[in-house]
């Protein structure tokens, strides 16, 4: 390519039809899964509850509405996104990917069926006052949807009367959608595309001002764990299920062979680093697949929990195995997080410690650019901001981690400019 | 489409970036901005074999044009010092063209307007 030549570049159009049904496939997997454990009735009724009790970090819903109604209003949600981007003409590029497996995986654990439609009405009303398109604002709209539990929390705790609390909550969604996507987009630039959570850096901030406001008013959120345990057995299989058939997927995609998919290892994954076009879906999806294990592995390592939260944390880490994430920037991380657990007050298998290392690998391209060692060290400070910012906004970003995985990567990045090059290359 | 000459401007900081990085001490821009499109033409030397600098310029460069992407990450663009951010450049662009003789790149971007 360097020797002499002419190259004339026409841009392809992203073909997307196979890749729905490959997204609504996986929405379906985890609806059939919820209504094999539980009858429609005790899915119906949890799904009441999911709605109507609060959601603040941490609140699994398999403790609140049984596992059944937490797989389908997950499955439900993802399937309801999917359906949405599809007939937007949205195209499923690696941020598409991530939106439908976060709003699959957080539904599990703080979004549901109800409370995350305020968020995208306002992204929908920031496009019109923009006069600019739906669908270019729609997958940042899916993603701010970490602010929903605001909505559930101002409408069915505050006591007031029910049109109050329900214009409250639905002002806080939507206001919160308005003005999130000019903040993402500026916000990119404090850290530098190197906290992948960029949604959440933004949502922490609002989260913060907004829950400053609702403080001099006297609404004090309470901070909360609700946490099942004991399904590790079921959920386990269920997710190494789900993970062998992207890896079989990924391969009959790369032409029955795992050829090339280490190719994915040269980018350090700071955003945008997009696999599914810069290396196609099928390598996409291998590394998709081969996250997920490792995510189990390292949860069931440390003796940790498979429930809603984790399996969150997992869909998390696999969602972004098509937009920077791969096992060779995500293993320094979790290193980090876990020697922290050694040397510091906490136990590896405290809830928000296991959250720490999955949702931690938001800051995966640091190990990407700098190596391992710096690597290890971000995620040994990062378990340290996370369990110290989620004060700020309340347990109402549902993507804390976002939102210190930002405030780390803005220390580390000035830094490690600052001291690791001596001299400018000539 | 909201920011256009900061967005161009943006592409210009990327590009002059990349070309740094490959060693390059003589670079010249053009923009023309026209009814229909944006082409924005870039002549840059280089220093060595850059043959992977290139492959990754020309991978990137395929990437096709995606508004909602460019929508949100356009601000990413020419900001790092470290590393590059070639692929939004990819998704801003309809067209590329490119010439490479001996230790010389002629390239051109095509940015249409958006209907």
């Amino acid at each position: 390519m360097t020797e002499n030549g002419k190259i004339i570049i026409e841009k392809r159009k992203i073909s997307n039809k196979f890749k729905y049904k490959i997204l609504s496939g996986y929405a379906l997997y985890m609806i059939i899964f919820g209504f094999l454990l539980d009858s429609p009735l005790q899915i119906f009724k949890g799904i009441l509850d999911i709605i109507m009790k609060p959601d603040l970090l941490i609140t699994d819903y398999i403790s609140v509405g049984g596992m059944g109604a937490a797989f389908v209003n997950a499955g439900l949600l993802a399937l309801a996104f999917t359906l949405m981007i599809y007939m937007l003409g949205v195209d499923v590029n690696g941020l598409a990917v991530v939106a439908i497996s976060l709003a699959g995986g957080f539904a599990l654990f703080g979004k549901n069926i109800f409370n995350v439609w305020f968020v995208l009405l306002g992204v929908l009303l920031y496009c019109k006052f923009k006069n600019e398109p739906f669908k270019n604002h729609v997958l940042i709209g899916i993603l701010g949807t970490a602010m929903a539990p605001m909505v559930t929390q101002l409408m069915f705790t505050t006591g007031h009367g029910a049109i109050q609390s329900f214009l409250l909550g639905a002002a806080a969604g939507i206001f919160s959608g308005l003005i999130l996507p000019p903040l993402s987009s500026y916000l990119l630039r404090v850290h530098q595309g190197y906290n992948l959570y960029n949604v959440g850096f933004a949502a922490g901030v609002i989260g913060t001002v907004m829950v400053s406001i609702f403080k001099s008013y006297g609404f004090l959120p309470e901070s909360r764990v609700i946490w099942s345990t004991g399904n590790n057995l079921i959920l386990g299989i269920w997710l190494g299920i789900m993970f062998f058939s992207m890896l079989a997927l990924g391969w009959w995609l790369n032409g029955r062979s795992f050829k090339g998919y280490i190719d994915i290892f040269q980018y350090s994954g700071r955003a945008v680093t997009d696999f599914v076009t810069l290396e196609g879906f099928g390598p996409t999806l291998i590394n998709m697949g081969l996250l997920g294990y490792m995510s189990m592995a390292y949860i069931l390592m440390i003796k940790g929990d498979f429930n809603g939260p984790t399996i969150g944390g997992i869909f998390t880490v696999v969602g972004f195995g098509a937009f920077g994430k791969h096992p060779k920037n995500v293993w320094p991380i979790f290193a980090g997080v876990w020697l922290g657990s050694v040397t510091k007050v906490w136990s590896a298998n405290d809830p928000a410690i296991q959250l720490a290392a999955l949702f931690g690998t938001t800051l995966a391209p640091i190990a990407g650019e700098f190596g391992p060692f710096i690597g290890i060290i971000t995620g040994f400070v990062h378990s340290s901001v996370v369990l110290n910012v989620g004060v700020l906004h309340g347990g109402m970003n549902l993507y804390n981690n976002g939102f210190a995985g930002g405030i780390v990567a803005a220390v580390m990045i000035p830094l490690i400019e600052a001291f690791g090059r001596r001299k400018e290359n000539d | 489409m909201i920011n256009e000459k900061q967005r161009i401007a943006k592409i210009i900081d990327e590009m002059t970036m990349f070309f740094f990085s490959m060693g390059a001490k003589d670079i010249s821009t053009n923009i023309n901005i026209g009814p229909d499109e944006t082409v924005i033409t870039f002549e840059s030397d280089f220093k060595g074999d850059q043959k992977k600098k290139i492959e990754k310029l020309v991978k990137c460069m395929k990437i096709p044009k995606q508004e909602g992407m460019e929508e949100y990450y356009w601000s990413l663009t020419g900001e790092c010092n470290i590393d590059t951010e070639l692929s939004v450049v990819g998704m801003m662009t309809d067209k590329i063209e490119m010439d490479i003789k001996g230790n010389h790149i002629h390239m051109v971007l095509h940015r249409e307007k958006q209907r």
